[in-house]
């Protein structure tokens, strides 16, 4: 088990928290946010890059998560 | 072909005279239509000798084969031309209904050249154009000739029109349409007031002509579900919501570029939603509505956007929201560029800190952070007075008047970068270098495919590493190529439509069967030509680079660190476009773009 401290876009409304991860994978993480963020899209970034679902982070890690929207 | 209207209006001012025309729909099928055609039909006429505020310049205003459809995002319009800001080739686009009202006036375009005795405007309605007498408009700002034509007016009209900076020649100034819409950039505002031509009004009461209504309509509502199921949140917040995604990313610049963090939490989406009564507003025919309407000071204003927010907010170190709003505002009325602007003014404000200006500008020019020094600076930009005509020149003519280094000029072509940090995408830097106006994030937004915001996996436009653009060369082109083909149909960024679904709709609307290669060889043809007309004006290869300024690494935020190394790039790029590998363009091709088959 790891935890990493997600951080979400403003947009959401949504405090800073940490999240238990069995796999550590963002994957996982990704499945977990799915549900809470209803279904718009969104991404994941770790350490300023965003990554693929096959990224295994590490205890601690921070993950920013954002939707897919355009500042024109 | 389907899809056009099949006329174009050219409008001597000098001699008073109309002459419609038909749409050369051989061009079409080379360049589409939008900026593509339009630089085609202005080839001949953009020459070194006439300058673009000359009676002789031209200027284009022009609709696209998608203009005024059921395609989502088809409201738009273009214009074009040389740019007083730059001297080279120029473009801007704008949504609100005016595109679309134009198609259904009867018109694929309005070439305009000349220059009016006295103030005029044109009527544009029921494929006629007449020039009508305007004396009564002059001095008005942008919302109060709204309200004025509107007396004259009613039913599906929509005006374009320039306020009190466009009257004054001011290099930077915009023209504004409906309320609040910009086609800000390049200074066509100017163009316009050097015309004496203070407005368009087009009524739009027509269909515009398609071959396959029904299928074009099934696919309309398919992309409409889709953009309203995924875009819920650009309909809450508008592009503002990229505001604190950018910080993340070391996008939004900060103080004159030399900065990369700022206090995200006083300027963010949500702080715009808590401090304002905020209404989605949307173009003609778009299920999104990321344009906003606000109440400020006891009436509504419009935006601002995620460009005019940073280029008055973190850019010029000011995170107080009235003055973002009010700047913003003050810019609409106006009728000028927020973006060149913002940039020009934070370049003032950056040599000022540096003491580099001389002591009798000192005085005027504020300090960053300074909100009252800030509107006082735009206001006087509108007015053409004191440090508001070096602001409204922009960065490169402000620097050669005060005899300093282009070095600091953050600018590209002569166009102030818009609010996206090189520095924080390498192929974002490598748009802005080979950009076909210069530094523009809406001819290659590359940001939003290393942010997987954009992805077509058919065309491998998917994300990579943000600060290195080894082996995707070919994305970056690729890509610039699709929003050119963007502005050549002309549809908005923002209804991002897969490849394969833009060819669907364009061989419904026109009846012609086009093909991934067709497009994308149309959008190159387009790329070309303008790059061709720049040279001709005075630009070279040697233009495609970053300044200086921002190729100094930054030692804080999201784009720390980064120097994006493009030069090396360059000669595949030109080859990707068929360009010589010095990136002039071979004669061959520009023979061929030349001719009229």
């Amino acid at each position: 088990m790891i935890k990493v401290k997600v951080n979400y876009a403003v947009v959401y409304n949504l405090p800073a928290e940490e999240i238990l991860l069995t796999t550590g994978s963002l994957g996982e993480l990704k499945e977990q946010l799915t549900q809470k963020l209803n279904t718009n899209p969104f991404n994941l970034a770790v350490r300023g890059q965003i990554a693929d679902e096959t990224l295994l982070l590490k205890d601690g890690d921070e993950v920013f998560v954002f939707p897919l929207l355009s500042g024109g | 072909m389907l899809g056009y209207t099949g006329k174009i209006a050219y409008i001597d001012l000098s001699a008073k005279k109309v002459e419609i025309k038909p749409t050369p729909l051989k061009l079409a099928e080379k360049f589409i239509g939008g900026s593509g055609l339009a630089a085609r039909l202005l080839y001949e006429h953009l020459k070194p000798e006439i300058e673009p505020l000359a009676p002789e310049a031209y200027v284009a205003v022009m609709a696209g084969p998608v203009t005024g459809t059921a395609l989502p995002g088809s409201s738009r319009f273009a214009v074009c031309g040389r740019s007083p800001l730059t001297g080279f080739w120029g473009e801007a686009t704008s949504g609100g209904k005016f595109g679309a009202y134009l198609k259904k006036a009867g018109f694929d375009g309005l070439i305009i050249t000349g220059k009016a005795a006295d103030m005029v405007y044109l009527e544009v309605k029921n494929g006629n154009v007449e020039i009508k007498p305007g004396n009564n408009l002059k001095g008005l700002d942008t919302y109060e000739l709204q309200d004025e034509l509107k007396k004259v007016y009613s039913g599906n009209i929509s005006i374009a029109g320039i306020g009190v900076a466009g009257e004054n020649l001011m290099p930077m100034a915009a023209v504004i349409n409906d309320h609040g819409r910009a086609a800000g950039r390049m200074g066509f505002g100017a163009v316009f007031g050097s015309k004496n031509l203070k407005a368009i009004v087009v009524e739009g009461q027509g269909e515009v002509p398609v071959a396959a209504k029904e299928p074009l309509h099934a696919l309309a509502r398919e992309l409409t579900f889709l953009y309203k199921k995924e875009a819920e949140l650009f309909t809450q917040y508008g592009t503002l919501a990229y505001l604190d995604i950018g910080y993340y990313f070391g996008d939004a610049p900060v103080k004159y570029f030399t900065r990369g963090l700022f206090p995200i939490d006083k300027v963010n989406a949500k702080r715009f939603r808590e401090e304002y009564a905020i209404h989605p507003k949307a173009c003609w025919g778009c299920p999104i509505a990321c344009g906003r309407e606000l109440k400020f000071k006891g009436r509504i204003v419009d935006g601002p956007e995620y460009e005019t927010a940073v280029a008055f907010g973190p850019l010029v170190e000011n995170f107080d929201l009235d003055t973002i709003v009010e700047a913003n505002d003050i810019a609409n009325r106006y009728g000028f560029d927020t973006i060149s602007a913002g940039v020009t003014l934070a370049l003032l404000m950056y040599l000022k800190e540096e003491n580099l200006l001389p002591d009798n500008l000192k005085a005027e020019v504020p300090d960053f952070g300074d909100a009252e020094g800030i509107i006082s600076a735009l206001k006087l930009t509108g007015e053409k007075r004191g440090i508001g005509k070096l602001i409204g020149q922009g960065v490169v003519k402000t620097l050669e008047e005060l005899g300093l280094s282009q070095e600091y000029a953050a600018a590209v072509r002569k166009l102030e970068i818009p609010m996206h940090e090189p520095r924080a995408f390498t192929g974002q830097a490598l748009s802005y270098a080979t950009g076909p106006r210069g530094a523009c994030h809406q001819r290659g937004d590359f940001f939003e495919v290393d942010l997987g915001i954009i992805k077509d996996e058919d065309l491998g436009i998917v994300p990579g590493p943000r600060n290195s653009i080894e082996g995707r060369v070919d994305l970056v082109a690729k890509f610039q190529s699709l929003r050119e083909l963007d502005n050549c149909l002309v549809k908005c960024n923002f209804t991002f439509t897969p490849l394969k679904a833009v060819i669907g709709a364009l061989s419904f609307i026109t009846g012609v069967p086009w093909s991934p290669e067709k497009v994308l060889a149309a959008a190159n043809n387009s790329l070309t030509i303008k790059r061709a007309i720049a040279f001709n004006l005075g630009s070279s290869p040697a233009d495609d680079k970053l300044p200086g300024h921002v190729k100094k690494p930054l030692a804080e935020g999201g784009a720390f660190g980064n120097v994006p190394e493009i030069e090396k790039y360059l000669p595949e790029f030109y080859q990707l476009r068929g360009w010589n590998l010095d990136g002039t363009i071979p004669d061959e091709y520009l023979a061929e773009l030349l001719r009229d088959d």
